[in-house]
């Protein structure tokens, strides 16, 4: 699986970022609403900077189920 | 011909565009291609390639491949850091809604005390409009560079919040001010009774340092206007609070501002016509 910190090198990137949680603590587990506060906006930010990440460009409705960390990990997995 | 995008993306039913302003708008950009989006997916490919950018404020990740952007007017009283000392110019409504804040904040503390000392944090639009509001209160202000008597520079934060009944916030959000609000920086400092009034931004306090401080501290009362995130979930944990009023972003706006906002597109972007 894609490792947690590639997903934290990429949230470090991102400008005006405000996460409950600092970035080096994020864990797999963590609910991205409840544990990290990320709203809608955020949640499409990151989506972009994954596909931007690895070249791709995707439709961001692949991100409207993501509810982990967790998650995330195994989308940029599959986009590897 | 330039690419001018309406970013219309903001779902809070009292920041709903006016139909006359869009049109006002679309009127004013008739000889250029102007574009109005209303939802997130939209975003991208809108803003990868537009001169100009009207409306609320968006990821820079959007833009961030856009080496055409001239101009960027935003919605809002803060412009985020990202975007200061660009190739492009930003401006925003600052100003414009400073009295409708003050409003609430007066509606709120309509039935305060005039013995209650009052910390207010920031002299910004708002913070300077507050304390002229309330200069028949014990008020306090706190600002980098204080001009009178009754303001106080940061390096009086601990002393200033232990002996305020009531905080209110006007700071904008970056990095040096959300470092001002931490559990040992602020909140081991309140009065066990304090009243926070927060009309600045959610993501100033960390919630769950919101949570102990306010759930240890039941005469204490914290008193929001804005959350992170918008809107606030139904099962966020500061819904749990006996002592925790939640409104819904809606101190900015009231009658006439839209015409204010109006006015001052127009003015600032007699150049981009």
């Amino acid at each position: 699986m894609e490792n947690l910190s590639t997903f934290q090198k990429i949230l470090s990137g991102i400008d005006d970022l405000f996460l409950r949680v600092k970035i080096n603590n994020i864990k797999p587990e963590h609910k991205i609403i409840d544990d990290l506060g990320i709203d809608s906006l955020t949640r499409v930010t990151i989506f972009y900077e994954i596909q931007d990440h690895y070249d791709q460009d995707r439709d961001q409705m692949d991100a409207a189920n993501w509810q982990t960390i967790n998650d995330i990990l195994l989308y940029m997995n599959e986009l590897k | 011909m330039s690419k001018i995008v309406l970013n219309n993306i903001y779902k809070n039913p009292v920041a709903q565009l006016p139909d006359w302003f869009v049109d006002d708008l679309k009127n004013l950009f008739s000889s250029h291609d102007f574009q109005m989006i209303n939802e997130t997916s939209e975003m991208r490919a809108a803003l990868k390639d537009a001169d100009y950018i009207i409306g609320w404020g968006f990821p820079k990740t959007f833009i961030k491949k856009n080496n055409k952007l001239k101009s960027i007017f935003l919605f809002s009283s803060q412009i985020p850091e990202s975007l200061l000392n660009q190739d492009y110019t930003v401006n925003n409504i600052t100003g414009l809604n400073s009295e409708y804040v003050v409003n609430y904040v007066l509606n709120v503390l309509k039935n305060v005390n005039g013995n209650k000392s009052i910390l207010i944090m920031g002299k910004g639009a708002i913070g300077s409009l507050l304390s002229e509001k309330l200069k028949d209160h014990k008020t306090t202000i706190i600002t980098r560079n204080p001009n009178d008597a009754s303001e106080v520079d940061y390096s009086k934060l601990a002393y200033s919040l232990s002996e305020a009944d009531i905080i209110i916030p006007t700071v904008s959000l970056n990095q040096a001010t959300k470092e001002l609000f931490t559990k040992d920086g602020f909140f081991s400092h309140l009065k066990n009774d304090v009243f926070l009034l927060n009309i600045a931004r959610g993501e100033l306090f960390d919630e769950n340092d919101l949570y102990n401080f306010f759930s240890k501290n039941p005469y204490a009362f914290y008193h929001t206007d804005v959350t992170y995130p918008e809107p606030y979930p139904a099962d966020g944990i500061l819904k749990k609070l006996e002592n925790c009023k939640i409104t819904p972003h809606i101190a900015g706006f009231g009658e006439g501002l839209w015409e204010k906002i109006l006015t001052r597109i127009k003015k600032t972007t007699q150049d981009w016509i």
